[in-house]
Formats: structure tokens, C-alpha cells, sequence
């Protein structure tokens, strides 16, 4: 319940500050308030407390918020620019804050009602934010398909929750996941169609391939900081969401004959966002274009690992997540730093960087090095222990596609690492940089590397 | 079981006529009312002081040419004037009239239905009038009669959601729905409006508002947009709309009246009760809600007379940055105040 | 069959027949009414599922408030035939086909699937407004206030996309 006081609050918070003039205060009071649900999270951790009967916040929950919250407060010291506009910055904070919330509640869920609310909550801020630079056109067109398809997704959603209801006659997961050990009182092709909805509605939210065709256009078309927060906030919601439900009520129905049909369906889902994800992005030279597309191949990546429903999978879509999140704000971060110097994003623009500034050079390597999954990072351990699993089950031909798609994955990572090694620079001018950005960069650097390092510590830390 | 659904059909055929009647007397009473705020006569030449002056106008009305502009949408021309009488007309099935009726053994309700969400159903029918002002005002392919559209839809929106809060914080008092139910709890008791008297006024600047009465009478300010959306309208189309705005204002004030004064309830009704015969009570009650209703109606003009119309955005920000906030303190006042009395 | 049944095709009739001439009409005036005409529809099922409530909501929401907006949009817009660009004909082929199919598989599933609820999901007077209005403030008293940050939030994103930017 205090997290989610807190989250809500603080997006309130942001509101009257604008009202009573005080918009200085919102930054370091978001800051404080981010730090303070990290830790209150973490002493809960094991508390199992029950909000209403709508909200659980066990272990899982309370990790994934532990996650979202230090992405979150790592995308906020990345976008300070992004609040630096004084009309708008309030209703920036407490739009970003509120998408919070959803993911909170997305994370945390037990009733199918908090799963709509939590999808619409965290979507609706983000569609508006997509279009927050209003004057570009393109920003516009991102906002307007975002919306369109995302609204089109929340149908499906709601179908989905309706199915299972007629099939069940129930919200709660756990009568849900109870009834189908039940021998009476279950309707199974109902719950069969709106398993499937809801998956179709997630797959959307995750930009999961064939339903990604919104992501290029709309990470490209809105403010970049928005980009890294819909590549890794948004993501971990959508996961986080999909990951409750699938645990908590897919697997259950394991024994049910539409159960590797649907298992069929999340396989093949999983292995085209993978390859698809990959192979687009291989070919493309703007750079953002090139991480929306990527970050399509590391949601098949997660999806695969959580369709293994391993003994560890929470662990295993947690760290996963930790690691491209980290990576990817990296990565977006200098993006923002030397598009916005150079006010171009094509790949030629990171031409030399070693010359124009070394950290920048060196924090992006590592988070590129992590995506592409090189040992000793963050990035290789998230990779090894799903492709683990998916051997372990016995998917031999699924890891093997997979490891391929991967080093597709590592062609393109590296031809950015060339450009910034290799390449004589466009432009000469040297990058400067606050030295707070550049202690924080280096130490998310070295966070990467030390959960890269020490997996099993991370993972008592918070298991 | 025939003889109530022919006795239904009676009421709904009486309720029908008597709208029409109040309707079209009105417009005499208006035009009286108007002569006396402005020390003139008014009119009294159409029968013993001008009292079929309404029969007259209907007349005229109906022997105008009848114009439909020819590049209107001609389904969608008709349909507007018919919608905001229908609208107009269906909201009276839910009042009550009076007290019950009883012959010989059968109770006859002066009331033609009792519905358990009786509000809610007259904020339905409410919110459905716009259409017709809308549709009227689209269809006419006019300038000033679309911006008349615009306004009325914006105008009657805006207030409906104040208008609405106002209600909400007396249906807490109250605890029900049911119009006949709000009227027979102020029987021998306080009248509503001692209880909700933020939430009256409230209620009433709305329903100015919703039926274009001045000072809200924008969408058909003669000054700015000629005759704003009935610019095109002739005969009897015309008339449909001058006289559904003419219900509604028999309408609002019949609700006005049920919801905050009493309804159809005497003064001193307990004292007097035991005394009369339970149908001669109703009649008188049927009296006293009519003669209500009617110094309602006077009030709609009194307050046409003698209060210039608002600005558009005046309007606006009343509707928005006033009435709203103040419905919700009202309804945070009512809970606190509720909650202090131990009346949860 | 039971008048109940009767009342349940009409409505149903009516429904999708608006609602097809909603997307088949050109004039997007009309096809505002078509929608306001499947909202009474709908609201008729509601009243049939005894939730009367949810079927003057409703009306009040959808046909009172929401639809008058689209229409004053639309009206706004003065959409006309002349100005809508002209579309090709094969993404419009593909999205029918695509939707039937869908239509199709949805169809054969739920045709034959036997609905056998549990007797708590079968209380037919949850419709009525104390029943519902204890529900929501007891059993969905999270749900509901959440939902206060839902609307909080696209209200934020409605005045921040309409303000005026200060240059």
C-alpha cells in the first residue's frame, strides 16, 4: 500500500507544485521519493501483504518494482533535459509518474480489473507523452498511431478479461488458476479464447512481432528520452504484467488440451520477435530506428525465457530485464548527448567518438557490448540463463535459432563500436559533459558490469 | 391489468396535453410578463386579455410556408425540431403529479411510471436534447445556425456535468433515485432546499443553462448569430423548437420544484391530512405542485427580463471554473456534515 | 420463446445493422447517429440483463456526452466526400478479410461452448444500483479509486496537448 501511496502521491505532488509555484522542488522531490520506494520494496521484501484483495505484493512484484523504480530513477537523472521546458514540466513529472503507477499495479496484480487498469494507466500517460514534442510532425504521428493501436490492443485486452470471466466466473487469479484443478464450473474454450486475447493484447504492449509494426515509427517519432522510456519502463510493465499472468494462471492450465496450442503460438510469437526484431534492425543506419528494433529482439528474447516457466523463471525475465534496461538507458543516453550536439542520429554522428569524448565513447561500448550479450556483462549472464532453460526443456532448434538471431544481434552493436573506434570523426568539436553525468554513467557502466560479475549476489539480494 | 394500461394511457395522453397547454400559455405569460417588467400592456387584443393570443400564434404558425433550404440535409432538417420535442415531451413520465387516487379498490398513481433510477433517467433524456438543437442546426447548412449548434451542444454539456454533482450531493441526502420517493420524504418534514441549498442554486443556474433560457441563451442570441440555430427554421418546424424549449422549461421547473421545494406536498400537509379524503388530498396536492411549477415558470422569466445575457466565455468560465468546484465542495460539505451527524 | 427473447433479436438486429451502416455510410454525420442508435441498442441489453444502472450511464455517457463531442468534431471538420482522399482498395480488402476471419475463429469457438458459471457469478440483481454501488464502494473499492488516477492522467495529457506553448 505505501508503494503505491507513494508513486501515486508523487505524481499528485508534481500537480500542486505547478499550482503553487514550486516547480524547482518537483526534480529532487521525484529523486527522493524513487529512492525512498527501492527501499521501502526492499523491506518488504517477503512480507506477501495483500491490498485489498486486488494487489499482492509478493517477492515478484515487489522485485520488479525494485526494478522499475531504479531504471526509472536512472531515466530521470538521463532526462533532465527532457524537464527543463518551464510551461510543461510539471505535467511531464506527473504524466511520467502516473505511468509509474501502472506499472506498479501491473507488477503487482491479482485481480484481472487491476490488469486492465494497470495496462491503461501505464499506456495513456506514454501515448501523450510520444506526442510531447508537439511542433514535430512526426512526433504527432507517433502519439496518433500509438494511440490508435494501442486503444485497438486494449480491445482485444478486454475481450480476452471477458472470456475468462464467462469461463470462469471469476477475476481473481487465483480462482482463476484454482478452478482449473477444479472438475466442474469452467468453461475451457472460453478461458482457451481469452488466454489467447490477452496474449495477442500483451504481445501488442511488448511489441512483440507479428503486432510490432506501431514500435519503429513511434520510438523514432517521439522525444528520445520518451524512446528510452518506452524501450525499458513501458517494457518492464508489459513483461511484468504478462509475467503474473502467465505464471499465475497460463501454466496452471498446463494439463488443458489448448494448452500447447497455446504454448505453440507464445513459441512461435517468441522466435519471430527474436529473428524479426534482429534482422530489421540489422539494416538500418538511424540509430534509434536501430535500438526500437533491437529492443523488439530482447523482448522475444524475455518472452522466450518466461514460455520456459523454469523453477527460476523470475529470476531469469528479472535479470534479463535488469540488464537490457541498464544497457539500453546507456546507450540511449549518449544518444541523446551527441544527437542533440550533432542534431542528426544517423550512425555516422557516433563516427570518432573516442576522439570527441572517451567516456561517452567508453559508457556506450559497454552498454552496446551488454545488449550484444559479451561476457563478462550483464547482458551475456540474461542470455545464458534462458537459453538454459530453453535447452533444458528440450527446445534445441528454438536456442540454436535464437544464438544465431543473436549474433546478428552482435553485427550491428558492433558496427556503431567500429564507428566510434575506427572512424575518423565528422565533426571535431569535442562533447562536454557535466562530471555528475559522467560519475553516473560510469557507475550504471560498472553496475552493469558487477551484476554481469556477481549474478548469484543479485540474485540473493532479492530472491 | 386492462384497466390500468388504459388508465396509463389516460395519464400519459393528460400529461402530454397539459405540456402543450403550459407550453403554449407561456408563451402569452412570457409575453405579459415582459409588457409588466416594461410597463406596457402586452397582448390584449386576441379574445378577454389577449388570452387566445396563443391559439392565434399556433395558427399562424401553421399556415406559414413551410421552407426547407435546398441544400440542407432534408432527413436530418426534420429530424432536428422532432427530436427536441420528443426529448422535450419524454421527460415528464417520470414526475409525480400527486398522491395516489384510489377507486373503489384499485390505486391509481399520479404518476405514469415510478422508475427506481427516476434521476438518472431525466439526466439521460436531458443529455439526449442536445441532438436536437445539433442536428437542427448542422443539417441547416448555415453559418450562424452551426455556430447557434456549437454553442448550445457546448453550453448544455458543460453544465450538465455541474448540474449533475449538484444532484449527486442530494441524492446522498436523500438516499434514493426515485423522484416519488425524494417528493414523499419532504412530507411533514424540511423541504430539501433547507438541507441542500448550494446544491438548489446550483441546480438551478444549470437548468437555465440547459434550456437556453437567458441570461444562457446564446445559441440563439438574436444580436450576434440572428436566430442562431433555428435561422433557417419556418412554420411549424420553428415552432417545434420555440415550444420544446417551452417544456422544458415547464419541465426543469417541475423537477426543480419535486427535487428542493416539496413537490407535490401542501404546506402543513400532516395537520391537514387527517381532516380530507385521500382523493380529495391528491387533487389539492395536484393544485399545489401546478401553482409550484407555475411560479417557477414565472421565475424563468422574471430572470429573462431582467438580467442581460452572459458573454460566451463568461459563460464558460462560470460553467467550468465556478459551478463545478462548488458542486463538488458541496457534495465534500454534505459527506463531512453527513458524516458528523451520524447520518451514515 | 419469451417476449424477453423477441425484445433480445430486435436489439440485436438493430444493433448490428447500425452498426454496420455505420462504417458503410459516407456521410460521417450519419454515421455518428448510426452510433448513437447501436448505444440504444446496447443500452436495451442492458436493461434486459436487468442493470439498469449501467444502461442510463450509459446513455448519459456514450449518447449524451461522448457522441456529441464526435459530432461536434465532425461538424467542425465539415467532412464531405469531395475532401476524403481516396484510399486504395486493398488495404481495405485485407482489413475485411482479416476481420472476418477473425470474426469467423471467434465464432466457432464460442458456438458450442458449454458456459456453466459459478454461483456466485450468477447474482441477476447485481445490476441494481445499491447492489452495485455497495460492490464497488466494498469488493472494488481499489479498482475504483485507481481509476481516479486513469482519468487524472489523460485530463493531464488533454490541457498539456491543447496548451499553449510560451515562445
Amino acid at each position: 500500500m505505501k508503494e503505491l501511496l507513494l508513486l501515486s502521491g508523487l505524481g499528485v505532488l508534481a500537480l500542486v507544485a505547478e499550482i503553487i509555484n514550486a516547480r524547482k522542488l518537483i526534480y529532487p522531490f521525484v529523486i527522493f521519493g524513487l529512492l525512498l520506494n527501492i527501499g521501502l520494496c526492499y523491506h518488504d521484501l517477503g512480507s506477501n501483504e495483500s491490498i485489498y484483495g486486488m494487489l499482492r505484493l509478493d517477492n515478484a512484484a515487489l522485485a520488479f518494482t525494485i526494478l522499475f523504480s531504479v531504471i526509472a530513477l536512472v531515466w530521470f537523472i538521463m532526462a533532465k533535459n527532457y524537464f527543463s521546458d518551464e510551461t510543461n514540466i510539471s505535467d511531464h513529472f506527473s504524466l511520467v509518474l502516473f505511468s509509474l503507477v501502472g506499472v506498479f499495479l501491473l507488477s503487482s496484480y491479482t485481480h484481472l480489473s487491476m490488469l486492465f487498469l494497470g495496462v491503461e494507466i501505464l499506456s495513456i500517460p506514454v501515448y501523450i507523452l510520444a506526442g510531447s514534442d508537439k511542433r514535430n510532425v512526426y512526433s504527432n504521428e507517433a502519439a496518433f498511431k500509438y494511440f490508435l493501436l494501442g486503444a485497438f490492443a486494449s480491445g482485444f485486452l478486454l475481450l480476452g478479461i471477458v472470456m475468462v470471466y464467462g469461463g470462469v466466473g471469476s477475476f481473481y487469479i487465483t480462482q482463476i488458476a484454482a478452478s482449473a484443478l477444479l472438475p466442474y464450473g469452467l468453461s475451457e474454450k472460453l478461458v482457451a479464447i481469452g488466454l489467447v486475447l490477452i496474449l495477442f493484447a500483451f504481445a501488442f504492449k511488448m511489441s512483440a512481432v507479428p503486432f510490432h509494426f506501431w514500435a519503429p515509427d513511434v520510438y523514432t517519432g517521439a522525444p528520445t528520452s520518451i524512446t528510452a522510456y518506452m524501450s525499458t519502463i513501458v517494457k518492464i510493465g508489459a513483461i511484468a504484467g504478462f509475467y503474473r499472468l502467465y505464471v499465475g494462471v497460463v501454466a496452471v492450465y498446463a494439463q488443458y488440451d489448448f494448452f500447447s496450442s497455446y504454448l505453440l503460438i507464445f513459441l512461435i510469437i517468441a522466435l519471430l520477435t527474436i529473428v524479426v526484431g534482429n534482422v530489421i534492425a540489422a539494416s538500418q543506419s538511424n540509430v534509434k530506428r536501430l535500438l526500437a528494433y533491437s529492443s523488439i529482439g530482447h523482448a522475444g528474447f524475455i518472452i522466450l525465457g518466461i514460455a520456459m516457466i523454469s523453477p527460476t523463471v523470475n529470476f531469469t525475465t528479472w535479470y534479463y530485464l535488469l540488464a537490457y534496461c541498464l544497457a539500453n538507458i546507456l546507450t540511449f543516453w549518449v544518444l541523446i548527448i551527441v544527437s542533440k550536439q550533432d542534431n542528426a542520429e544517423d550512425i555516422s554522428v557516433f563516427n570518432g567518438l573516442v576522439k570527441r569524448n572517451p567516456i561517452l565513447a567508453g559508457t556506450m561500448t559497454v552498454g552496446l557490448l551488454s545488449m550484444a550479450g559479451i561476457p563478462p556483462l550483464g547482458g551475456f549472464f540474461a542470455k545464458y540463463f534462458i537459453l538454459l532453460d530453453v535447452i533444458g526443456r528440450g527446445y534445441m532448434m528454438i536456442a540454436i535459432i535464437a544464438i544465431l538471431a543473436s549474433l546478428i544481434g552482435v553485427y550491428y552493436y558492433f558496427r556503431i563500436i567500429i564507428a566510434m573506434f575506427a572512424k575518423n570523426p565528422i565533426q571535431t568539436a569535442t562533447i562536454e559533459i557535466g562530471s555528475f553525468t559522467k560519475l553516473l554513467m560510469i557507475l550504471v557502466s560498472c553496475l552493469l558490469l558487477a551484476i554481469g560479475i556477481a549474478p548469484e549476489y543479485v540474485y540473493n539480494l532479492i530472491f | 391489468m386492462e384497466i390500468f394500461i388504459l388508465y396509463k394511457a389516460i395519464l400519459v395522453l393528460v400529461v402530454f396535453a397539459i405540456s402543450l397547454g403550459v407550453a403554449a400559455y407561456s408563451t402569452y405569460g412570457e409575453r405579459k410578463v415582459a409588457a409588466f417588467m416594461q410597463d406596457r400592456v402586452g397582448p390584449d387584443r386576441a379574445g378577454p386579455f389577449g388570452m387566445l393570443q396563443p391559439l392565434a400564434d399556433g395558427l399562424k404558425m401553421f399556415m406559414k410556408e413551410e421552407i426547407i433550404p435546398t441544400v440542407s440535409n432534408k432527413f436530418l432538417f426534420v429530424l432536428g425540431p422532432s427530436l427536441a420535442m420528443l426529448t422535450a415531451l419524454m421527460t415528464g413520465v417520470v414526475i409525480p403529479w400527486g398522491g395516489d387516487i384510489t377507486i373503489g379498490n384499485m390505486v391509481f398513481p399520479l404518476q405514469i411510471t415510478d422508475i427506481n433510477i427516476g434521476i438518472l433517467y431525466i439526466f439521460g433524456v436531458v443529455s439526449f436534447g442536445v441532438y436536437g438543437i445539433m442536428i437542427g442546426g448542422w443539417a441547416s447548412n448555415n453559418k450562424y445556425s452551426m455556430l447557434g449548434a456549437l454553442r448550445a451542444s457546448s453550453q448544455m454539456i458543460s453544465y450538465e456535468i455541474a448540474m449533475g454533482l449538484a444532484i449527486v450531493a442530494l441524492v446522498m441526502t436523500t438516499g434514493t433515485l426515485s423522484l416519488r420517493e425524494i417528493v414523499t420524504q419532504q412530507s411533514g418534514n424540511w423541504v430539501n432546499f433547507i438541507y441542500q441549498p448550494l446544491g438548489c442554486l446550483i441546480f438551478i443556474i444549470c437548468a437555465f443553462a440547459e434550456t437556453n433560457r437567458a441570461p444562457f441563451d446564446l445559441p440563439e442570441c438574436e444580436t450576434e448569430l440572428v436566430g442562431g440555430y433555428h435561422t433557417e427554421y419556418s412554420s411549424m418546424k420553428l415552432g417545434f423548437y420555440l415550444f420544446a424549449e417551452y417544456i422544458n422549461m415547464f419541465i426543469s421547473s417541475a423537477i426543480i420544484m419535486s427535487l428542493y421545494f416539496g413537490g407535490y406536498n401542501l404546506p402543513f400537509q400532516n395537520y391537514i391530512a387527517p381532516y380530507i379524503d385521500g382523493n380529495i388530498l391528491s387533487i389539492l396536492q395536484f393544485g399545489c405542485f401546478f401553482t409550484k411549477v407555475l411560479f417557477g415558470i414565472f421565475f424563468f422569466m422574471w430572470i429573462r427580463w431582467t438580467i442581460p445575457r452572459f458573454r460566451y466565455d463568461q459563460l464558460m468560465n462560470l460553467g467550468w471554473k465556478v459551478l463545478i468546484p462548488l458542486a463538488i465542495f458541496n457534495i465534500l460539505i454534505t459527506g463531512v456534515l453527513m458524516y458528523a451527524l451520524g447520518k451514515v | 420463446m419469451l417476449l424477453s427473447q423477441y425484445i433480445f433479436l430486435f436489439l440485436s438486429f438493430v444493433a448490428i445493422i447500425s452498426a454496420l451502416m455505420l462504417v458503410l455510410d459516407k456521410n460521417p454525420v450519419h454515421s455518428v447517429l448510426y452510433l448513437i442508435i447501436t448505444f440504444f441498442a446496447i443500452a436495451g441489453h442492458y436493461l434486459l440483463l436487468n442493470a439498469q444502472f449501467l444502461a442510463v450511464v450509459h446513455i448519459i455517457v456514450y449518447a449524451g456526452a461522448i457522441m456529441v463531442l464526435f459530432l461536434y468534431v465532425i461538424m467542425m471538420l465539415n467532412l464531405n466526400k469531395d475532401i476524403e482522399p481516396h484510399k486504395k482498395n486493398i488495404p481495405k480488402v485485407a482489413a475485411a478479410v482479416a476481420a472476418g476471419l477473425l470474426l469467423l475463429s471467434l465464432t466457432a469457438l464460442v458456438n458450442g461452448a458449454e458456459v456453466n458459471m459459478l454461483p456466485a457469478a450468477r447474482n441477476s440483481n447485481i445490476g441494481l444500483m445499491d447492489n452495485l454501488g455497495k460492490t464497488l464502494f466494498k469488493e472494488y473499492m481499489l479498482p475504483f479509486e485507481i481509476s481516479s488516477i486513469l482519468f487524472l492522467s489523460a485530463m493531464v495529457g488533454a490541457v498539456f496537448l491543447s496548451k499553449k506553448e510560451i515562445h
